[in-house]
Order: structure tokens, then sequence, then C-alpha cells
């Protein structure tokens, strides 16, 4: 039996619109200034050209694959499985960030940190449990996740209004200074194969890699289009309404959270934003930050387990996976899917955040690469063949923007 | 063009550790790939088993009949 979900389940849930959580590393390697430049520009150059190619992909092809039908489409089978592997090893790495990034602001709050051992088995433990209940069903999950979208915002609502009166201007314009960080730290981020130079005083790697994994993976959201009741109505509505969520969620809170503060580009670690709750606001708004990241990360761990088990599912079903990943549990999710993410998710979390991070983007990076190319490869064969390799964010925009209702 | 220019200009940054690990999982791809296409031949991973979309089902529950797109033409 299909299951029918909705454009509001499917914008928060497909989308992991779960706030500004894990945003503070943009702050810490690029300084106030470019975090926020960072936050405004870039949803403009990633988010929006792929919303709009999943709006209209997604519709064309509401299959439970997303993007590797696409991909399967333009390039055939086996550029779709590679599509699909990369997509899918990014997505599982990625799952691995949410329990420890929640650890993280419970730490903050707390004031003291767990590590080695203790802190894998606690990350591992939960991430046992989300898998678990992933398992028990994708209905659950989606109807739910409608309600944490709103909770995970609430402090961030909270922090908006009572700190916008103590916001000072001048505090945006923090320019980076590298020398702030602990040189280790700084030399660790410009080594690698392509050294890049810190000019301006950013630190591009980690600082582009934050902005990338903050502002990306509408294209999972494909991954439900096979579920999605009426997707040439319901994906566009979801995509551009995501759009705008994504983008005021993160910058308002940083606007405030930066320009509230006097804080330091070096005090942004992981979980600083329920500090700087509590600074700004008081304990109270801290231990509510904690709350909705601890039910935040939760969403967003069930959001990307079950998008990568129903891509699983969709690629066994198209043959290109052995078929025991179509299997379903008698809750109707993917079984083999769920366990293979959850094994993947126990190695990686042996590995730190700006790590998780950077893995997962590089293999999500081919994958999002192969389904821009198969999207204008699309366009030519079953398209109007106006789109060309230069113009395509253009004219998608052009082209798609009638499915929003402009 | 501005993302796919952004996105390989992201992945040229990357460490060491993610060029290695970016090799290792195409390395586990590749291999099962080619494990995948020698099991179509010998039918271990090809048998066709999508209808047994229920994994607390016993055998007895699945249909045997033939399926109209099985590989082989035999017994899914």
């Amino acid at each position: 039996m299909k299951q029918i979900l909705t454009n509001h389940p499917l914008h928060s849930n497909g989308l992991g619109q779960g706030g500004p959580f894990g945003c503070e590393s943009a702050v810490r390697y690029g300084g106030t200034f470019y975090a926020l430049l960072g936050f405004v520009v870039l949803p403009f150059v990633w988010s929006v050209p792929e919303a709009l190619v999943t709006a209209e992909l997604g519709s064309a092809y509401p299959e439970p694959a997303g993007g590797v039908v696409w991909v399967e489409k333009a390039f055939g089978e086996t550029a779709a499985a590679l599509a699909g592997y990369m997509t899918w090893v990014g997505g599982v790495v990625d799952n691995a960030i949410y329990p420890a990034l929640f650890l993280d602001y419970v730490h903050s709050i707390l004031g003291f940190n767990t590590v080695g051992t203790t802190r894998y088995l606690i990350v591992a433990a939960i991430s046992i449990v989300l898998s678990t209940v992933n398992y028990m069903g994708l209905q659950i999950v989606g109807s739910v996740l409608v309600l944490v979208c709103i909770f995970s915002m609430s402090p961030f609502i909270l922090l908006s209004l009572f700190g916008s009166f103590k916001i000072d201007p001048s505090r945006w314009m923090q320019m980076p200074d590298p020398s702030l960080l602990p040189p280790a730290e700084v030399e660790e981020y410009t080594s690698g194969l392509l050294r890049f130079p810190n000019f301006g005083g950013v630190i591009w790697r980690p600082f582009l890699n934050n902005l990338f994994w903050n502002l990306n993976a509408f294209d999972s959201a494909a991954n439900f289009a096979g579920e999605v009741h009426e997707p040439g109505r319901v994906f566009p509505k979801a995509m551009f309404i995501s759009l705008l969520m994504v983008f005021f969620s993160y910058i308002i809170p940083m606007l405030v959270a930066t320009g509230a503060t006097n804080s330091s580009q070096a005090d942004w670690t992981e979980g600083y934003l329920a500090t700087i709750s509590s600074q700004v606001v008081g304990n109270w708004l801290g231990g509510w930050t904690v709350l909705a990241s601890g039910v935040s990360n939760v969403a967003l761990y069930e959001a990307e387990m079950s998008s990568d088990s129903f891509q699983l599912l969709g690629m066994a079903q198209r043959g290109m996976i052995p078929d025991i990943f179509a299997r379903r549990s008698r809750f109707s999710t993917p079984t083999y899917g769920i366990i293979v993410g959850t094994i993947v998710v126990l190695i990686m979390n042996t590995a730190d955040f700006s790590a998780i991070v950077e893995m997962l983007n590089f293999t999500y990076g081919i994958s999002l690469l192969m389904e821009f190319a198969a999207f204008v490869k699309l366009r030519r064969t079953h398209g109007n063949g106006e789109c060309g390799l230069f113009s395509f964010s253009i004219l998608s925009l052009s082209n798609s923007s009638h499915q929003f209702g402009f | 063009m501005p993302p796919v220019v952004m996105t390989m200009l992201l992945m040229a940054m990357a460490s060491t550790t993610t060029f290695i690990f970016f090799i290792a999982v195409l390395a586990f791809g590749a291999f099962a790939h080619f494990m995948r296409k020698e099991g179509k031949k010998t039918d271990i991973f090809g048998s066709n088993l999508s209808r047994a979309t229920c994994d607390t089902c016993s055998l007895d529950d699945l249909s045997l009949e033939p399926e109209g797109n099985s590989s082989n033409g035999e017994l899914a």
C-alpha cells in the first residue's frame, strides 16, 4: 500500500529543515561578515537551482529512487548506479552527524564534555534507537516532522524576538582573523592534496563545506516521489516553501546571534547557539535550545534514514542492486536499507564533525553534478531543447517558475 | 553553471583523508558492481526477489508464478 505524503511533511522531511543547528563552523572559519554573506548569497548558487531541478524532475519521474532515475534516463544504468551509490554514501555518512551534534549541544549547556569510548557508546546508542524508530514506520515520522519543524525553530524565533533589541549592526562587519584559532587547527585545514591559501582571512575548506552542508540536500526529497500523491502539484510547492524556510531559518537567527553578542569567532564551536541563547535571553532559552536541538537532530536523522533506505529500495526495484533491498518490513519500511545504513553510521561515528561533513560533501557533490548533467541532458532530449550548460540555472528558474504559480 | 563550478571547487579543496575515503568508497562500489554482474551470470544475486516485499512472510506466502519481466524467463 502506498503511503501518501502531502507537501507539509515533504518540505520538512525531505529537505531536512530543522533549524540552524550546526552552522557554527561557518562563523568560526569565515568570521561573522563572510558567514552572513555566505548564508545570503550561496542559497542562490546551490539551493535554488537544486530545488528547481528537484521540483521539475521529481514531478516528471515520481519514483522512489529520486535522482537515480533522472541519471538513468539520461545516461543509462551504470551511471545511475554510480549516482545512486554516491548519494547513498553521502546520506548515510551525513546521518552520523546528528547524534554527535545533539551531544555537543548538551555539552555546551552542561559545561562538560565526553570523549573517547564513552562518547562513542552514547552516540552509537542514540543512533541505534533512532534507526529502530525509523524501522517502525515512515508515516509516523512524516506526520510528526511537521510539529518537529515548528518546535525546533521555536527557540530561534524567541531568540530573534528578544535579541533583536540588543543588536549592534557593527558586529556584523567583523572580519575573519585566523590568528584567533589554534595554529594546529588552521594548519589542518590548509593541508591536503591541493593546498588552498586562506585569502581574506577565511579558512575556505571548512567554511565552504559547512555552508554547502547546511544549504543542500533538496534533491533528497525526490526519493519520496513515488510515495507522494499528485507529485506534479505537491513537489513545486514543497520546494518553494522549503527554500523560503531554509533561507529565513538560517539568516534571521544568525543575524541576531552575531549582532547581539560580543562573541569572538573562536567561540563558535558546535553547540554555541545554545550558549548564545543563554547569554542573550536567559538560561531557560539555552535549555530550550538544547531540547530543540535534540528534537531537530532526531528528525533529521529519521528523514535522512528514510530517504537513504527508500533510495536503496528504488534502486533494487530497478535491478541495480540485490533484490534483498527491495524487501519491506511489516511496517512497510525497507528493512535491509535501514540495517546497512545504521552500520555505516556506527562506523562513521568515530570521525569528528568537520571530517564527516567534508567526506559526505565530496560524495554527495559527485551525485549532485551527475543530477545537474542529467537535467541538462533530459531538457535537451525530452524538453524544449533550449537549455544549455551555461544557462541552465537561469532557464530552469524561468521555466519552472510557473510551477510555483508565478 | 554557478552550482557546478562551486561544487567542483569545493571538491578540489578536499583533504587527503577525504580523497582516501573517496577512493575506498569507489573501490568498494566497483567491487560490488563486479560481483553484481558476475552474480547475474550465475543467477546468484540476479534472481528476482522483488516480489518478496514482506520479510515476515514465509516462502509459502509468495507466489511462484512466472513473472513477465523475469530476466531468465524461469520461475522467480
